[in-house]
């Protein structure tokens, strides 16, 4: 498996070459500010260039048109990476060696080109798209874990950008005009930066040779510092309540541990060991031991250094879940863990690193933080770095960690316990 | 140990039997660094008894299946996932309506992560406490689905359609028959189903084949045949739905449809005609309700369906069914519409063209499937019960003519369709 980055003016482009696959993964990625006021038309604007092209001018001439390419799977998505809004392109689809078709390549990326550079912006398409993206809203609601996921961002970043969705916000989506989403797309093609992503077996000197025909973005660096340093709630409890059988609870432990921090892989290894898999220190306490609740998890994001637990149970149980989720912490930081937990949890996150290179996306994901950072993408180092993880090393991750904030959403049923 | 080559894509499977009864089938993908192996029995949800040693049908709470799940992996009270933990591998196990699967994806110490799923499988280690620890957390595991109305629309539309099929009922059970489930329940369905001929080990892997299959075959013991046996299949279930529509006011903002189309598989005798019936049906409904045909465009074009629509079906050996389903803000205006499309479905012609693309579409999605080692396994688990190779499925359905697919426009009988509408709650 090899890596290459190749720079040139108006492309930056990644290669990931590995034999292993039947397919091959293609994606551009075009990174923005988290920005309120243009968020929703940025959305807007990828998904109309999802919907049709000048090339393939109806939704139905697009889903005919990948199915042509051998069912071609295309994905138009948006994301928030810390400070930054992304908008991807990803196209995945057979490598032309099992399709007996070796226009396919081409083709592909010619359908890439015609979706970036010649897109079909009309009221009929960006109607629909509005009603799609309202509905979307609307069904937030729906599924009452989600719901309190999304209730639970919104008050923990309130006041800042992260808390919106990556689709951006319900309440603008009717004031979004052609004029917007024009200027949007302007805006993506001339000056935002830009990375194109190839995984898989091909050519790469043809395939360079390919993306340099078609692809021109903006000369621009990748964006440098994308972590979010913020004024976080301290010490704060916000319960909501709702018609719900279940409440879902959200505890969100502080650090300032970035991904390029020296503690970086420490504290990756102590959330593995807290609360990341079924052997972890939540698991064991909450679902295995008090019989509390069905799933318990915990989640570091390192671009804001934060750890989110959550979990589900019956309401007479939350203090109880709660505590216990305290107490563990308590624990770690008081170093009060064995050797064995330590090893699985390091396992469980060399299990991890090992498989993520049987994925093309998650391959690809790899390369961009190595574009982004300088993460590092061989396989070796990583674990390498894993392994070096030492109980103090965890002990002391834990101590850069202290609750700051939880958020319950629970039926308003008297407790019974 | 046999050998089989799959020349067009570069992929080989080895079959063994272990100690003669262990179906075993090695899936070599050549670069992976994960191998990812399940060993699946036939039980689910729809099993809901056995035959005893006297050869009596005897009846099991609902949700048995399930909470077996639950429990194998469990030994001397402790959950036995952290062995495998330790030595690099992530169990993980779920239940469907037929069959349930023990899985583990590791990277490395295959042998002894494979015998100890082997172990766990067939001689599991239940104890009262632990039967009755988990009936709390199998509870809170449907109470998490009972905050979700689509799983509680799918719900009611299965067990409308169904009238006596034990597919109509939650694969969790309920809460009363949860607390019903006993180590006397678990042990006799375990040994009932859970036996060597019946269950097959799928290794997809990235290591070589050779040593593995033979350590295996020196360190594995299997259990003595049971007396006690699966309960044959006689569900008696009528052609027609039971209930042909629900309406549920629920606490949603977005209302949505799900129908659910009852399909009758009676003239599909014998695996290769099952598995011909249902390609066929699948590309027929692709063809005419996918999201390249004209009928999804009407949809979009009247605002009858959003970017949610979509079609899913189940095939089975004794049930099959479709599922449509699409968020909207007038449900029932979507509903006439559908069974307006029904209504014209049996004279939809397919184009030469749209044949054409149907074929090279489902090249595509093949070798989409290759690099995912979890779909792999899932496809060739659901085949391989039938005798046939995942593999050799592209070559069944290239033989299907347009025909042949055609033919299936008749398939949606009148009564047969059954529809759940979920709204908002007024509050």
């Amino acid at each position: 498996m090899k890596l290459t980055e190749i720079k040139e003016k108006g492309l930056l482009a990644h290669y990931i070459s590995t034999a292993q696959f039947k397919t091959l993964y293609l994606n551009v990625r075009f990174f923005d500010d988290l920005d309120e006021k243009r968020i929703t038309a940025r959305h807007l604007m990828l998904s109309m260039m999802r919907a049709k092209n000048k090339a393939h001018p109806t939704r139905q001439a697009v889903s005919r048109h990948l199915e042509e390419l051998y069912d071609t799977l295309f994905a138009a998505q948006s994301m928030k990476l810390g400070r930054k809004h992304i908008n991807q392109f990803a196209l995945a689809f057979a490598n032309p060696a099992f399709t007996g078709d070796e226009t396919l390549f081409e083709a592909v990326v010619t359908f890439l080109k015609d979706t970036l550079y010649h897109p079909e912006f009309d009221k009929k398409t960006l109607d629909e798209e509005k009603r799609f993206l309202k509905d979307f809203f609307a069904a937030e609601y729906s599924n009452k874990t989600r719901y309190a996921a999304k209730r639970y961002i919104e008050h923990l970043y309130a006041g800042h950008p992260y808390k919106m969705n990556a689709l951006g916000k319900k309440e603008d989506i009717d004031g979004v005009t052609l004029a917007d989403i024009k200027k949007e797309h302007r805006i993506m093609i001339e000056e935002n930066s830009a990375i194109l992503s190839l995984c898989g077996d091909f050519d790469q000197d043809g395939a360079h040779a390919l993306m340099k025909k078609h692809f021109s973005f903006a000369d621009k660096k990748l964006p440098g510092d994308l972590f979010i340093r913020f004024d976080f709630p301290e010490k704060k409890t916000v319960t909501e309540t709702l018609d719900v059988s279940q409440d879902r609870l959200f505890m969100t432990l502080k650090s300032d541990v970035f991904y390029k921090d020296d503690d970086y892989y420490a504290m990756a290894v102590f959330n593995a060991m807290f609360g990341e898999s079924s052997e972890s220190l939540l698991f064991d306490a909450i679902r295995e031991k008090a019989s509390l609740a069905y799933y318990v998890h915990a989640t570091y994001a390192p671009f804001s250094g934060l750890i989110t637990v959550s979990s589900a149970m019956e309401k007479r149980n939350v203090e109880k879940a709660r505590a216990l989720i305290r107490k563990t912490l308590e624990a770690v930081q008081a170093g009060d863990f064995t050797d064995e937990a330590l090893e699985l949890a390091k396992n469980h996150l060399i299990t991890g690193t090992k498989q993520s290179y049987d994925n093309l996306g998650l391959l690809s994901l790899k390369a961009l933080r190595n574009s982004l950072f300088d993460a590092p993408f061989k396989e070796t180092t990583i674990l390498d770095a894993i392994r070096a993880v030492s109980k103090d090393d965890v002990i002391r991750a834990a101590r850069r960690l202290h609750l700051i904030f939880t958020y319950i959403l629970g039926s308003d049923a008297h407790e019974t316990d | 140990m046999k050998r089989i080559e799959f020349e067009n894509f570069n992929e080989t499977i080895y079959e063994t039997l272990l100690s003669n009864r262990l179906r075993v089938f090695f899936i070599h993908k050549k670069g992976f660094s994960k191998t990812y192996v399940t060993l699946s029995a036939p039980v689910g949800s729809i099993h809901t008894g056995f035959l005893d040693e006297n050869g009596e049908k005897r009846h099991v709470p609902k949700g048995v299946a399930h909470f077996l799940e639950h429990k194998i992996f469990e030994k001397d009270g402790a959950d036995i996932s952290r062995d495998f933990a330790l030595e690099e591998a992530q169990i993980n196990a779920f239940t469907e309506h037929h069959r349930t699967t023990y899985l583990f994806s590791a990277t490395d110490h295959l042998v002894s992560n494979v015998r100890r799923l082997i172990r766990a499988f067939f001689y599991p280690d239940f104890t009262e406490a632990g039967i009755e620890k988990e009936k709390n957390i199998i509870k809170e595991e449907l109470n998490m689905h009972l905050d979700d109305p689509y799983y509680k629309q799918y719900n009611t539309l299965i067990n409308n359609m169904y009238e006596s099929h034990p597919i109509k009922d939650d694969i969790l059970g309920t809460k009363e028959s949860i607390d019903a489930i006993d180590m006397a329940s678990l042990k006799a369905m375990h040994e009932a189903y859970y036996q060597p001929e019946q269950a097959a080990l799928v290794i997809v892997s990235g290591s070589e084949p050779e040593g593995l299959l033979s350590d295996l075959e020196a360190g594995v013991t299997l259990p003595a045949p049971s007396a006690k046996r699966p309960l044959p299949p006689d569900f008696g279930e009528t052609e027609h739905v039971k209930k042909a529509h629900e309406s549920k006011s629920l606490d949603v903002m977005m209302p949505s449809l799900l129908v659910g189309i009852k399909i009758n598989t009676d003239h599909a005798q014998g695996p290769r005609a099952s598995i011909e019936d249902k390609l066929g049906l699948s590309i027929f409904l692709d063809i005419a309700l996918g999201k390249s045909s004209d009928i999804h465009k009407q949809l979009l074009d009247k605002e009858l369906i959003n970017d949610t629509f979509g079609i899913e079906m189940a095939y089975e050996n004794d049930y099959a069914y479709v599922l449509l389903g699409t968020e909207t803000e007038d449900p029932h205006k979507t509903l006439e519409a559908l069974h307006n499309i029904f209504n014209v479905l049996p004279t939809i012609e397919i184009s030469d063209e749209e044949f054409r693309r149907a074929r090279k579409q489902m090249l595509g999605n093949f070798i989409h499937g290759l690099d995912s080692l979890e779909s792999l396994s899932y496809h060739f688990t659901q085949y391989i019960q039938q005798d046939i190779y995942y593999y050799d499925v592209l070559e069944i359905a290239t033989t299907l003519s347009k025909e042949a697919v055609t033919a299936h426009r008749h398939r949606i009988g009148k009564n047969h369709i059954s529809s759940v509408i979920v709204e908002a709650k007024q509050k």
